[in-house]
């Protein structure tokens, strides 16, 4: 047993996520307040999104600055299927994440070309286009009307929706860690690092980048099913190129390049945030003061404070 | 069909937007070129200019012009106190261009919720217009155009050939302009990056103060009112080539016209599908724009 | 005996642990060519970006006409007098000749006059950038650029060079006007410090030379000593 314990604490899944979400496991046990169920929700499904936004950024370092679309693309897709075909959420969302990966993959081979700036800005503009579609296609979507989505329980009882998010959020980080510490991870990593120097010791960038941002967006696609069965009603403003900046804005505190770091800022900020929530503004000035500390004064995050702690106790 | 008549008008409110997006877009391209910031909190720089007028013209009840004046210096002071305080300290820090881009990005990601959630805080989430900065209107072969716009137009107009002067006549422009081609030469001749990029960044500051001040009866102020602007100009910066000033009024005209007749042939709401899709193939097919980024540096990575 | 230029012990190291130069000390003589030479990696380059300030030595010392100019920002450099040539051109390749020049004297744009008067200055100097002297410095031969890349510099009337391989690419009737024209630079009471990887050239056209070896100083004198060209070469070999 403790040689089992011993070999687990040196892999690639110990780090404060795991731990994160093994006591969350348990909260429901002693907790049935709907308000802490509702803002542990958002932590999840945020740092979730974040840990997906960067597996590319992290890795290939491609910036998806229109990340929120693909998750609105995966949440509309199940609305609409269960709205006009009564398809059931259970199956929808997995309709969504398949949706939104086949999205992933084309906008992959739209970037492939470009670094930098360059592929966020076509990262952004197609996002953008996509939510162009789904605001004016009114017919289809009722766009800014809100489009009504069946939820995924009869009860109103939230610890029901914290295990399906629970569920997801785990998934996605094993399948997430297991992919970046895999051959594939390093592959990613040596095209995130220098392409041509990927490309001459035979790692072949155009495969590997149209993979990463087809499992990146699949998860946001899933996530994006759960979050439109959990709040029952969609409008285009999730596909928001501020809800992007809220992602991207805890995978950059998070520390990019460790999966983790992303689920613990979100669980960092989202409750606290959320204290402050009548004053949204301050809200939204502290999250902007917070990225940009971070980037002038600590580019790695918290991930990178962490390793830096542990090594310094360590020795 | 389009009438005649409505073609004018057509054509009339597309060069006003043309305007618009040349002053904005004029000095996101500048910061690009010269300090390889890539602005997401320019339309926010917009939105400042048109509080301030606001303030200075409904409230304060100065006359337009000098309403205008305030924006542009507003914005002037804005801009250099923000490149001071944030873009300086980052540049000490960041030795690799690579990485800067893209952290510079990010800093302007989170200096756009600053200021836009200030002025919420501060003014509230109302919309502050104006009816008219000047009265009455012109009426040139049968369409009647409101001075308000011709004025608009011709600020714009003359506010952005002043700077194109500025920077091919006078030897600081021509110093920034050195920067932009490129940054050794220019620390070689003697040239201060310090002081190039904070006058850069508050000119870039100002311009864009100066196009939400001068359309305030066009479009009123409220705290969101920047992302619009900043689309617009990423198109066109995008289209013309990131860092290529001169070609900025071609690419503004472009991008106005095609939302111009698209809103008005499909309908509203669908005419930035047509200017994305437009922009998305440039990317695809000619990433260093129509005319060509003069920004050496940023095509390694 | 008068060192314009004088360095101490100088360590370098772009990263933390791994040093370029590794102790290297010089001496440039008022109106001489000083010649620093070596195979390449040796961190020649890097001792000339090290002295005007585009790179920062971890120790050491470096004083010019007596005063220390460690740690110097870039700008500063050109105003103590001292101007850099980069390896790599560092034209404005998008602006005229006219406007490469007049940007040369940017630390004395406070006289229109004088910058005026340099341009003359250069403009007899080298007669065929009058000619040019409306076109893109970008669309010049590589010659002429070099010659708007050495004029540039001198529009600051600098007392000391530093040239980083001068005639890098260039053909060898180019590259031959090119050592003539710092010798003249010389004889103008100018002084240069030559980093080059053609010896035999520049031990030619040179009054002192600096051998360096992986980061260090490994010999040094003036020209008469490093005569028989063959045998050094072969020495480094």
């Amino acid at each position: 047993m403790t040689q089992y314990l011993r070999r687990f604490k040196s892999s690639k899944f110990a780090n404060p996520g795991l731990a994160l979400l093994f006591v969350l496991a348990f909260v429901p046990l002693f907790m049935t307040d709907q308000f802490v169920f509702q803002l542990l929700i958002s932590a999840l499904l945020f740092g979730t999104l974040a840990m997906a936004f960067d597996f590319t950024v992290g890795f290939i370092n491609v910036v998806n600055f229109g990340f929120a679309a693909f998750w609105g693309a995966g949440g509309y897709t199940s609305a609409l299927l269960a709205a006009k075909l009564g398809v059931s959420p259970w199956i929808g969302i997995f309709a969504g994440l398949l949706f939104s990966a086949f999205l992933g993959f084309l906008v992959g081979l739209l970037t492939l070309r470009l670094h930098g700036i360059f592929a966020a800005v076509m990262a952004w503009f197609t996002g953008l286009g996509l939510m162009s579609i789904v605001t004016n296609w009114t017919s289809f979507t009722r766009g800014p009307l809100g489009l009504m989505s069946p939820m995924f329980f009869e009860t109103m009882d939230r610890g029901q929706y914290f295990y399906v998010v629970l569920v997801m959020a785990a998934f996605s980080f094993f399948a997430l860690l297991a992919i970046a510490n895999s051959r594939i991870g390093l592959f990613f990593k040596a095209i995130g690092q220098d392409e041509e120097a990927a490309k001459a010791s035979g790692v072949n960038p155009t495969w590997y980048r149209v993979l990463n941002f087809t499992i990146s967006t699949a998860i946001a696609g899933l996530l994006g099913g759960f979050y439109a069965h959990y709040i029952g009603i969609l409008t285009p403003d999730v596909m928001k190129t501020s809800q992007t900046i809220e992602i991207m804005a805890l995978a950059y505190v998070g520390g990019r390049g460790s999966i983790w770091g992303p689920l613990v800022a979100a669980f960092v900020f989202i409750p606290v945030l959320t204290y402050l929530q009548p004053l949204m503004e301050i809200r939204l000035i502290i999250y902007g003061l917070v990225l940009i500390g971070v980037m002038i004064f600590y580019p790695g995050g918290i991930s990178a404070l962490y390793r830096n702690v542990w090594q310094r106790i360590k020795g | 069909m389009i009438s005649g008549g409505s073609l004018a008008s057509l054509l009339m409110s597309a060069v006003v937007r043309a305007g618009l997006y040349t002053l904005t877009a004029t000095g996101l391209s500048l910061i690009f070129g010269v300090m390889n910031v890539p602005n997401f909190a320019h339309g926010e720089l917009y939105m400042i200019g048109a509080y301030i007028a606001v303030f200075t013209f409904a409230e304060l009840n100065l006359p337009p012009l000098v309403a205008i004046l305030f924006a542009a210096i507003g914005g002037f002071i804005l801009g250099a106190i923000i490149e001071k305080s944030f873009f300086y300290p980052l540049r000490l820090r960041s030795e690799r261009r690579k990485i800067w881009i893209m952290n510079t990005f990010l800093v302007t990601v989170g200096l756009s919720l600053l200021l836009k959630n200030l002025i919420q805080a501060v003014a509230g989430t109302k919309y502050r217009g104006i009816d008219q900065y000047w009265q009455g209107g012109l009426n040139v072969a049968g369409i009647s155009i409101s001075i308000d716009r011709v004025v608009g137009v011709v600020i714009a107009a003359v506010v952005v050939l002043a700077f194109w002067l500025f920077l091919q006549k006078t030897t600081i422009g021509k110093a920034i302009r050195a920067t932009a081609q490129d940054e050794t030469g220019a620390r070689v001749v003697g040239i201060d990056l310090n002081n190039i990029h904070t006058l850069t960044f508050a000119l870039s500051a100002m311009l864009a103060s100066i196009a939400g001040a001068s359309l305030l009866s066009l479009n009123p102020a409220y705290p969101t009112m920047g992302l619009m602007p900043l689309f617009s100009s990423w198109f066109v910066v995008i289209l013309v080539g990131l860092g290529n000033i001169a070609s900025i009024p071609v690419g503004a005209l472009i991008i106005s016209l095609i939302e111009t007749f698209a809103a008005y042939s499909v309908g509203s709401g669908w005419q930035r599908l047509f200017s994305l899709t437009l922009i998305i193939i440039i990317l695809l097919f000619k990433p260093r724009g129509l005319f060509g980024s003069d920004v050496k540096g940023v095509w390694e990575r | 005996m008068i060192d314009l230029l004088k360095v101490e012990d100088l360590v370098v190291g772009y990263y933390e642990d791994i040093n370029i130069l590794q102790g290297v000390s010089l001496e440039a003589e008022k109106e001489d060519i000083t010649a620093v030479l070596g195979p390449n990696g040796v961190g020649k380059s890097t001792l000339l970006k090290t002295i005007c300030g585009f790179l920062e030595a971890t120790s050491g010392t470096i004083n010019f006409k007596g005063d220390p100019i460690n740690g110097i920002e870039p700008h500063n450099a050109i105003s103590k007098g001292l101007v850099y040539l980069p390896q790599e051109l560092t034209l404005f390749h998008r602006m005229t000749v006219q406007e490469n020049l007049q940007l040369g004297g940017w630390t004395i744009r406070g006289d229109k006059e004088l910058v005026e008067d340099r341009i003359e200055e250069n403009y007899e100097r080298f007669p065929i950038l009058r000619e040019k002297s409306d076109q893109h410095a970008g669309n010049l031969s590589g010659g002429q650029q070099r010659m708007v890349d050495l004029g540039r510099a001198l529009m600051s009337n600098p007392e000391m060079l530093l040239v980083d391989e001068p005639t890098a690419g260039l053909a060898p009737n180019l590259a031959g006007e090119m050592y003539d024209r710092l010798i003249s630079l010389s004889e103008e009471e100018r002084t240069i410090l030559l980093v080059d990887q053609n010896i035999r050239k520049a031990i030619e056209v040179s009054d002192y030379i600096y051998a360096l070896e992986l980061g260090k100083n490994k010999t040094q004198g003036p020209r008469e000593e490093f005569a028989d060209v063959k045998e050094v070469i072969k020495d480094w070999l």
